[in-house]
């Protein structure tokens, strides 16, 4: 193992560790994209006249 | 896929690809980061040379070398491309850089998409650039895109926004690209707090980026409705409000800025404590003061629009949210301070370019609470006392810090130290033809000189031509740069060894690796726990 595996220490074996740490990047990754298609979505619906009281 | 490096050593063993299929197949953070950074290059001298033909027409009153038209199309394509060809990128180029090595990474946790978020840039540029050559010419509302004249523009008015789209996109996937590697790949022990100033900053701008790219996207979109489908969002005949536009615009704009700023602040908090031979000052208030300068850019984006009638309620709230920021920047600057107080202090170039940093961002945070004042503002509004702030804030503050991080590791991207004679030379001829640029438009502006406009009135053509004697310095210094970063790539100068500064290896995991970087696997054979524990 070289010494840059960002794997947390412990447990499962490596491919497993690879596995899961891609899963957990990816639903972060579409986390976040789905709070800018949120925010595009509001901007959208004008939010912001409601929000200025207009 | 390189998330990891243990699992395919074997298929790791060769280096880069050859040819230009390198270049457009990469999903190395390295090779993107070059991307970005010779991208932001290219950007910076088109956008220059824009600049140059603003400041060529305003060298005399009336009107002598273009048409007022083609005029404001260049102020509108120098910002747009400034902003978002030139100054994001490069700093986008850094973090592909330096983030993945600063953390212990492998590599950026999503590599292809890093590729993709780079490559579409090219493409949104050649878009922009190319409205240049349709009917009737590129846009001219300036960079605000502000309704209805927005609106009155040919064919290049759809193209900009998809440009403008494209934009977006690339940014947010960038942006969640740093966040999750920020997140995720952090090597085991380096807690977030113990993390260098620079990937602080550039995750805190990556929220930003990832809360207001869709703002403006969607007020983009809403003016293609307006346009192309009979909508009336923007026109009052249809019910609609303008001003809702720079509501929008500017609940983007505002934190905009602070998404230029917040990595510049990152990349000189790494180099003041590099050659001050001491540790960053206030560390963990500077982590909480880069908070508070994001939270606040989201609260006080009208006080671009004091002058457009507002409920006196709404101008005190804005004044009053807009001075506060002014308090986390105090403290910021008061800890760069307190670094260099009593530090063993050496000026090597990028030493010169963060004080050079220091010096022209402060001055332009003061005239910013100048016009802060929203009475004070009705005045200073949209004349020429803006652009000389924003350009203290924008070239002064986010491109000195390009200049500086860009000598700071540029030894440790290539191996090679630059020439550091011509590297004084270039801070030097930048710095004076800097503030011979802008230093006198505060004073065009005081005195009445309107922003956008390419004649003006005879008594102030002595200013305007010293302002443009210091555009052309400052222009063609550029070239001097182009060499220097050239010389240097080629390999033309001493080998940097991996340390590269006295002592910077207890400044960060970056210090300890050889210079140049492997191109897979940073950390092959360095003790990454130990470096963390140093640390
Ligand atoms: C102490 C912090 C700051 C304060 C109080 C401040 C305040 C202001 C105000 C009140 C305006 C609007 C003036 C007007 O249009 O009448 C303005 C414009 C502007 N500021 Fe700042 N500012 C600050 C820092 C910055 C920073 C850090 C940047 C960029 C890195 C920046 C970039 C700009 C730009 C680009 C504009 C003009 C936008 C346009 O109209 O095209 N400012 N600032
Ligand atoms: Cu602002």
């Amino acid at each position: 193992m070289t010494a840059v595996s960002p794997r947390p220490a412990g447990g499962a074996s490596f491919e497993m560790e690879e596995k899961r740490l891609r899963k957990k990047n990816l639903y972060l990754a579409v986390g976040l994209g789905l709070i800018a298609l949120l925010l595009y979505v509001l901007a959208l619906l004008n939010v912001f006249e409601w929000v200025l009281g207009r | 896929m390189a998330t990891v490096a243990d699992t395919h050593g074997a298929e790791h063993e060769h280096g880069p690809a050859k040819g230009i299929l390198r270049w457009i197949t990469t999903t190395n953070h390295k090779d993107i980061g070059t991307l970005y950074l010779t991208f932001a290059m290219i950007m910076f001298l088109v956008g220059g040379a824009m600049a140059l033909i603003i400041r060529a027409e305003l060298y005399q009153p009336g009107l002598q070398l273009v048409d007022p038209h083609f005029f404001n199309q260049m102020t509108t394509l120098h910002a747009l491309i400034m902003v978002f060809g030139a100054v994001m990128p490069a700093f986008a180029g850094f973090a592909n850089w330096m983030i993945p090595p600063m953390i212990g990474a492998p590599d950026m946790a999503l590599p292809r998409m890093n590729n993709w978020s780079f490559w579409i840039l090219p493409f949104a540029a050649v878009l922009l650039s190319a409205t240049l050559f349709m009917d009737g010419g590129a846009i001219a509302s300036g960079w605000t895109l502000y309704p209805p004249l927005v609106l009155q523009f040919g064919d290049a008015l759809p193209f900009t926004i998809f440009s403008v789209h494209l934009l977006g996109i690339s940014s947010i996937l960038a942006s969640i690209n740093i966040i999750v590697t920020i997140f995720n790949l952090r090597a085991p022990g380096l807690t977030m707090m113990k993390m260098p100033m620079f990937c602080w900053t550039w995750l805190i701008t990556a929220f930003l980026l990832i809360l207001v790219m869709p703002v403006l996207a969607g007020a983009v979109t809403m003016l293609l409705f307006d346009k192309f489908f009979d909508t009336s969002f923007f026109d009052a005949a249809g019910g609609g409000d303008p001003v809702l536009f720079q509501h929008l615009f500017w609940f983007f704009g505002h934190p905009e800025v602070y998404i230029i700023i917040l990595p510049a602040f990152g990349i000189v908090s790494q180099i003041i404590p590099t050659f001050s031979r001491k540790p960053l000052f206030g560390k963990n208030s500077m982590i909480f003061a880069t908070a508070v300068i994001g939270f606040l850019s989201f609260i006080v984006w009208a006080h671009h629009q004091f002058t457009v009638g507002m409920p006196v309620p709404a101008e005190l709230y804005f004044m009053y949210a807009t001075m506060l920021i002014a308090v986390p920047t105090g403290v910021k600057v008061f800890n760069w301070l307190a670094t260099m107080w009593k530090g063993s202090l050496t000026f090597e170039t990028p030493m010169l370019h963060a004080l050079g940093f220091l010096v022209l961002f402060v001055f332009g945070g003061f005239t910013g609470i100048m016009m802060s004042q929203a009475p004070a503002d009705l005045y200073y509004h949209d004349n020429y006392f803006i652009v000389a702030h924003f350009h203290y804030t924008l070239v002064g503050g986010g491109v000195f810090a390009i200049f500086a991080g860009l000598f700071y590791w540029l030894p440790k991207w290539t191996g090679t130290m630059y020439d550091e004679k011509l590297g004084k030379l270039h801070f030097w001829l930048s710095f004076l033809g800097f503030n011979l640029l802008f230093m006198p438009q505060h004073f065009l502006g005081l005195a009445g000189m309107p922003r956008r406009i390419p004649d003006y009135a005879v008594q102030f053509t002595e200013f305007n031509q010293m302002s443009s004697v210091g555009a052309f310095i400052f222009g063609f210094t550029q070239l001097l740069l182009v060499y220097i970063v050239y010389k240097c790539v080629k390999g033309e100068g001493e080998k940097a060894s991996g340390e590269v500064w006295e002592g910077a290896k207890s400044h960060g995991l970056e210090w300890n690796l050889p210079s140049p970087m492997p191109y897979h696997h940073s950390f092959e054979g360095v003790d990454i726990q130990k470096a963390v524990a140093d640390e």
